[in-house]
């Protein structure tokens, strides 16, 4: 942590480089213990980043009574039910709330030998908080799948058929956290909203 | 001859069109019986802008006049919104056992408009929309299942989008279908006797009203114009005239295009139809002065919570034909 505080304080006054090599450098501005103000170069650029340690979506599980198909009687016309049955719909958001510290990292973003970077950043103050990028995209899309996947799992599902109507009312409706570690990349909690 | 849908095609992503039809042509609020047009249908009609060739929002001018085949015909640019203000009336039912009572599923209600038999079939049938019937082999209820008097009843057939030309043979274009949107529900005999074939102010139909099928044209003129009149449980007794057939419009982004029969103006500034009319029936006058059924109410054009001028229809007839149906009449 004392590192990380000095990196912050120093930091206020350092200057990005990009040259020509393929790395991006920034320098530490530290006090030496005779009073000196010196730069030191540091490999790559400081970022503020928030570590998401944990991915929270929101469920929303509902169940369904589907009519059963019939039958007539052909001697009088009146109906001959056949079972019902129920079938559980799950939706999660799309996006999920991430939880986690904002820790001060130095990334070391290598420029391609051609062509462009292709992330995106946003600063706070001096410090850039977020670098979009696909690899960032795919995962929390994979995390979402995991959680659908699971509740589906936990709540008994039936296959439609294809060409089949149904008849459905909608019997109860839940809504869940999904709480998901991410350093253990198992469901933590999976809790109710009333 | 080219199709109304592809006409539809050409305007209705630049000009707004939401559908188009073949009818008369509409002249200081009221239609001309004796003047062809091919229908525009739009959200509301826009002053012109500039030279005239763009509307006030930029979008294309529709023609005055388009090519039908070998035909040059006029065009007409018409709002589906009741421009008139509307009376909307409604009325209790007298009995829910009556042609035009209610009819539901487990989680919708609409009306069934007559009764008929079915070729080769012991029972009586009701004719409703599938969309309330739900499809072939569903449990449906008369009035609805909560009633202390409800009857249970089998959903025997149902019919939704069927190629256009073994509908009316005289249309026959690829990828285009009529939204035929019907089915029929047997009457359990041990309750037949709680029905009555009578529509409430309008009668009971002893046939059903037999347009030309020679061509669109033949079609047009025995259909477009006619008074007709319906009686729901729902909105009570509703006047109107037929004023366009084949109404075209699209179901999906490059899906099929897709056709109701007619479309219904109501009289006076009424709306047609309302929410739970779904399977009425339309009847009109015969030449003995007999209820013929011309058409199954579907549904109204509609976007959002505003009224329409028009509802939507199917041909009864061609679905007689379709689904082997004659009329019950006690």
């Amino acid at each position: 942590m004392a590192i990380r505080l000095t990196m912050r304080m120093s930091i206020a006054v350092s200057v990005l480089i990009v040259g020509a090599c393929q790395s991006i450098e920034a320098h530490k501005i530290v006090e030496t213990s005779t009073g000196q103000v010196k730069a030191i170069p540091v490999k790559g650029m400081p970022i503020l980043v928030k570590r998401p340690t944990k991915a929270v979506f929101v469920a929303t599980i509902r169940t369904f009574e589907v009519a059963g198909t019939a039958t007539r009687d052909e001697a009088t016309g009146r109906v001959i039910r056949q079972p019902g049955r129920t079938v559980t719909e799950v939706t999660i958001t799309d996006k999920p709330i991430l939880l986690g510290p904002v820790e001060l990292f130095t990334l070391d973003l290598k420029r391609p030998a051609a062509g462009k970077i292709e992330y995106d950043l946003e600063f706070q103050d001096y410090y850039p908080t977020k670098i979009s990028g696909k690899v960032e995209d795919k995962t929390i899309s994979e995390i979402r799948q995991f959680a659908k996947d699971l509740l589906e799992k936990l709540a008994p599902s039936v296959t439609k058929q294809a060409g089949e109507l149904q008849q459905k009312v909608l019997i109860k409706s839940e809504v869940k956290l999904v709480v998901f570690d991410l350093a253990s990349g198992r469901v933590e909690t999976v809790s109710n909203i009333n | 001859m080219r199709d109304l849908a592809e006409i539809f095609e050409r305007f209705e992503t630049d000009a707004g069109v939401v559908g188009i039809a073949f009818g008369a042509k509409e002249t200081e609020g009221a239609f001309d019986p004796d003047t062809d047009a091919i229908a525009f249908i739009v959200d509301t009609k826009l002053p012109l802008l500039g030279a005239a060739r763009r509307l006030e929002d930029g979008r294309r001018r529709i023609p005055n006049k388009v090519e039908l085949g070998n035909r040059t015909i006029a065009s007409d640019v018409v709002s589906w919104i009741e421009p008139r203000g509307t009376k909307v009336i409604k009325q209790s039912s007298g009995g829910p056992f009556h042609a035009g009572g209610q009819i539901s599923n487990l989680s919708a209600t609409g009306t069934y408009g007559c009764l008929v038999r079915k070729q080769g079939d012991q029972f009586v049938q009701a004719v409703t929309n599938r969309h309330v019937a739900i499809g072939a082999n569903n449990v449906v209820f008369f009035p609805n299942a909560s009633s202390p008097d409800m009857i249970e009843a089998f959903t025997v057939e149902d019919v939704d989008l069927i190629a256009d030309e073994q509908f009316i043979p005289f249309q026959d274009e690829p990828n285009t279908y009529v939204d035929v949107d019907a089915a029929i529900v047997t009457i359990p005999q041990p309750d037949l006797a709680k029905f009555s074939v009578g529509i409430p102010t309008i009668g009971v139909p002893t046939a059903f009203h037999r347009p030309a099928h020679g061509s669109l044209a033949d079609y047009k003129q025995s259909l477009v114009g006619r008074q007709v009149v319906s009686w729901s449980w729902n909105s009570g007794r509703r006047e109107g005239q037929i004023s366009h057939v084949l109404y075209t419009t699209r179901r999906g982004t490059g899906g099929p295009l897709v056709t109701y029969s007619f479309l219904v103006e109501g009289k006076d500034g009424t709306v047609p139809g309302l929410a739970r009319d779904s399977g009425k029936a339309w009847t009109c006058t015969g030449p003995g002065g007999e209820v013929e059924v011309v058409g199954l109410h579907q549904g109204e054009i509609t976007k959002g919570p505003t009224l329409s001028r028009f509802a939507v229809a199917t041909e009864f007839w061609s679905l007689s034909e379709l689904m082997q149906l004659s009329p019950y009449t006690g």
